[in-house]
């Protein structure tokens, strides 16, 4: 082998080591670009469940908070047909001797009164404007000597808790 | 982060529903209902309404209130209000934005995009109108997915393999039966047919007729001119139907319904869930002929169809459910709220379309509880089954015996009371603790679940620092039989379990009881007059015998009376101790006497958690 044959050989030897280098970086390379997109993905994800925890967290507190309202108010409504058939009791025993519509009145008051205890306020009344966010329509007339949009007969009063509304108020709306 | 939702846009009511930790969750509206009717209105005022308000205010203003509009989506309806028409994509724009606005007040984020489902027969157009409405009320609309779709995915059809998949679906005011194939990519629909006018509110209004003309039979007045009555028969009605579907046999009851010259009428029926099917055979019938046909044209004989479905609140009905059993001979799907499957379904395809569903669906749970065996054999639990991993929890344990140098950790899984019951994962020696009184040493445990289920038990007396700890691959290599079984079994024994836990405490109890008064004596011996000193010693030796005799309740009554005695030497141990520093002068003032004291007495009581003694094992 000549001496140029040598040198040819070693810079081949050379060339093929730095070609081998090469090889390595270009996997090293691939290699991190796909951690870098795992990371990506990962931090995507982690952010996502801290996001969605944080809302919950702060949905939850919220929600504990309405918890008593709740369930009041799924206490109440559950009473309420009776609180109805009471008043519609009243107005049946007009004709009754005076003692027992004014038991019947008593027993009407009491419950009123305890209603008023939990914070239960009635409401629905005649002349009122219609309102559909606390009135529910079910009967409507055109009335001549009543306001547009006015509540001519109410046959079953609303109640609420606070701002919110137990049951709507069964109303007839004229015009 | 964004999030895609579901919405089920019906023709009667809407739901909207989003992934949350992996699993749909229904979004309750600003009312706080979990479905919105799908009416749209325009007050007097120009107000527009959405929903269960728009419902309330109908009967005033019936020209400008909008009910159904699906029914018209794709073709050329126009709703006139006033001078101004709206195509039937700018109505259902009106209610997508309502459940929008609400998806956004419950997620505390924008939305801008979802999924929005359709009936299986809607065609391009009609797709394409959804679609468009989407759009208008600011929506992405990601995809427009089949309502029997939906309802397969919610029920996690789209996992299993390959099936035809037939849905029932009975809403308020529609239904549609249709069957479909779904496995692995598969999603095709192989026959759809329905009735456009036929829902639960047919079934309400053969009850109202049903209660009125009964009324008028028995009373002469008929009801049906009186708004409000006929209001509280409507109401009456919803109920005893829905109450029928859990009982078979329900009260209606509304007093004062009305009144004539005679006085006060009342309403008092009884509706027997017979007379309910009664009443309603032939709507019943009528969804069986859709049923048929869509079988008939999807060229499938009956064995062919692998599950069936109930969609939709009617769906409940025991009739209904009975009638698809005799036809099909298939026990009908259930198990999630009919109302709202469609929307879950939505919610759980947006899942998958914006990336969610994948990376959360990872998380796991401990299928059951992890713990160690302490004093008497008991199992401790440390983290309780279905515990979201990775989690890590740890607890104070401590020797049972004096002087004790090493403890035995026997990790155990499963819901039993007794080790012996249990799983055993693993058992390693905890060596080197530094010989103090029984109770002294504290030795904490720690478990540690990571997100692939392997369980690191790690175990450190607190005062050497010595540590030893084991790793448990394989706590998770359960079949579901196997939890399943697990689970029965601790229900199953649980009485059993629990009395025998009962005697191991008041064993554990009478044992450290004993302990304490030899304690006291060999501490304050020269300070307890001999009388006492014999009258305890008797009595440790008594109960002593009584334990290993095993009698509980000789046991119980043992522990109390040497509790009783013991109280009273202290209180006296105590009395001459103060009498004394009084007698010598020595009380400073805000000095506690009695807090070394009490530590004494109560000595005996940190003993909860104590390891069984393996020493003298």
């Amino acid at each position: 082998m000549t001496k140029d044959q040598m040198q040819k050989e070693e810079e081949n030897q050379g060339i093929e080591e730095i070609r081998g280098d090469l090889e390595d970086i270009k996997q090293d390379i691939s290699e991190i670009e796909k951690l870098q997109k795992e990371l990506v993905s990962q931090k995507d994800l982690f952010l996502r469940v801290a996001a969605e925890y944080d809302n919950y967290r702060k949905r939850t507190e919220r929600d504990k908070s309405l918890i008593y309202a709740d369930a009041t108010a799924n206490t109440v409504s559950v009473i309420l047909p009776i609180a109805d058939n009471l008043e519609l009791a009243g107005k049946a025993f007009s004709d009754a001797p005076s003692e027992y519509q004014k038991g019947l009145e008593l027993v009407i008051n009491q419950l009123q009164a305890s209603f008023e205890k939990l914070g239960i306020e009635a409401f629905g009344f005649v002349g009122d404007h219609f309102n559909p966010d606390i009135h529910n329509a079910i009967a409507h007339v055109d009335d001549e000597n009543a306001g547009e949009n006015t509540v001519v007969e109410v046959f079953q009063k609303g109640y609420k808790l606070n701002d919110k509304i137990i049951r709507h108020a069964m109303v007839k709306v004229a015009n | 982060m964004a999030k895609t939702i579901g919405i089920d846009l019906g023709t009667t009511n809407s739901c909207v529903a989003v992934i949350e930790g992996g699993e749909p969750v229904v979004i309750a509206n600003a009312e706080g209902a979990r479905t919105t009717p799908s009416i749209v209105a325009f007050s007097k005022n120009g107000e527009r309404l959405v929903g269960q308000v728009a419902k309330r205010q109908a009967i005033t203003n019936p020209e400008r209130t909008v009910t159904s509009i699906k029914r018209e989506m794709g073709s050329n309806y126009k709703v006139k209000i006033d001078d101004k028409s709206f195509s039937p994509e700018e109505i259902s724009a009106m209610i997508l934005q309502k459940l929008k606005s609400d998806a956004e007040s419950y997620l505390g984020d924008t939305v801008t995009e979802a999924v929005i489902t359709v009936p299986a027969y809607f065609t391009d157009a009609q797709r394409q109108a959804t679609k468009d409405a989407g759009k208008i009320a600011g929506l992405t609309v990601k995809r427009i997915i089949n309502e029997p779709t939906a309802a397969a995915l919610s029920y996690g059809i789209d996992k299993e393999n390959d099936q035809k998949v037939m849905v029932y679906d009975l809403g308020g005011g529609t239904f549609d039966v249709s069957i479909i194939e779904m496995g692995d990519g598969v999603q095709e629909v192989l026959a759809t047919a329905g009735n456009n006018r036929l829902g639960g509110d047919d079934f309400d209004q053969r009850v109202i007729d049903w209660m009125a003309s009964s009324f008028k039979a028995d009373n002469g007045i008929d009801l049906k001119n009186d708004k409000m009555a006929m209001q509280r028969l409507k109401e009456a009605a919803e109920k005893a139907k829905i109450e029928l579907s859990g009982v078979t046999s329900t009260a209606i009851n509304l007093p004062f319904i009305t009144a004539d010259a005679t006085g006060p009428k009342h309403l008092d029926l009884t509706l027997t869930r017979a007379k309910f099917n009664e009443l309603t055979k032939d709507l019943v019938e009528k969804t069986m002929g859709p049923v048929r046909q869509a079988l008939a044209d999807s060229k499938l004989g009956i064995n062919q169809i692998d599950k069936v479905l109930m969609v939709g609140g009617s769906s409940r009905i025991p009739a209904v459910q009975e009638a698809v059993k005799s036809l099909t001979g298939k026990d009908p799907f259930k198990g999630i709220n009919p109302d709202e499957c469609v929307a879950m379904g939505a919610a759980l395809q947006a899942g998958v379309l914006g990336g969610e569903v994948q990376g959360l669906l990872l998380l796991d749970v401990t299928p059951l509880s992890l713990g160690v065996e302490t004093m008497g054999g008991v199992m401790t639990k440390i983290i309780d089954r279905n515990t979201t991993i990775p989690t890590k929890k740890s607890q104070i344990f401590s020797t049972a015996a004096d002087g004790q140098t090493q403890v035995e950790i026997n990790v155990l899984q499963g819901e039993r009371e007794f080790a012996r019951d249990n799983k055993q994962l693993g058992l390693f020696t905890l060596a080197g603790i530094a010989p103090a009184m029984r109770g002294v040493p504290q030795i904490e445990v720690s478990f540690d679940i990571d997100a692939n289920g392997i369980v690191n038990v790690h175990a450190k007396d607190l005062g050497t620092g010595k540590e030893q700890k084991i790793t448990i691959a394989s706590s998770t290599n359960m079949s579901k039989d196997e939890i399943e079984n697990a689970v029965k079994n601790a229900e199953k024994f649980a009485a059993e379990d629990k009395k025998h836990r009962e005697e191991v405490d008041t064993k554990n109890e009478a044992e450290n009881l004993c302990y304490a008064v030899e304690k006291l004596i060999t501490e304050n011996g020269d300070k307890i007059d001999s009388g006492d000193k014999d009258k305890l010693n008797e009595k440790v030796t008594k109960l002593k015998e009584t334990i290993s005799s095993g009698n509980i309740d000789n046991i119980k009554s043992g522990t109390e009376d040497l509790q009783k005695t013991m109280y009273e030497v202290s209180t006296k141990l105590y009395q001459n101790a103060a009498a004394q520093q009084q007698a010598a002068g020595a009380a400073a003032p805000g000095a506690e006497p009695n807090a070394q004291a009490d530590s004494t007495s109560d000595g005996g009581n940190v003993y909860d958690a104590d390891f069984k003694d393996v020493d003298n094992k």
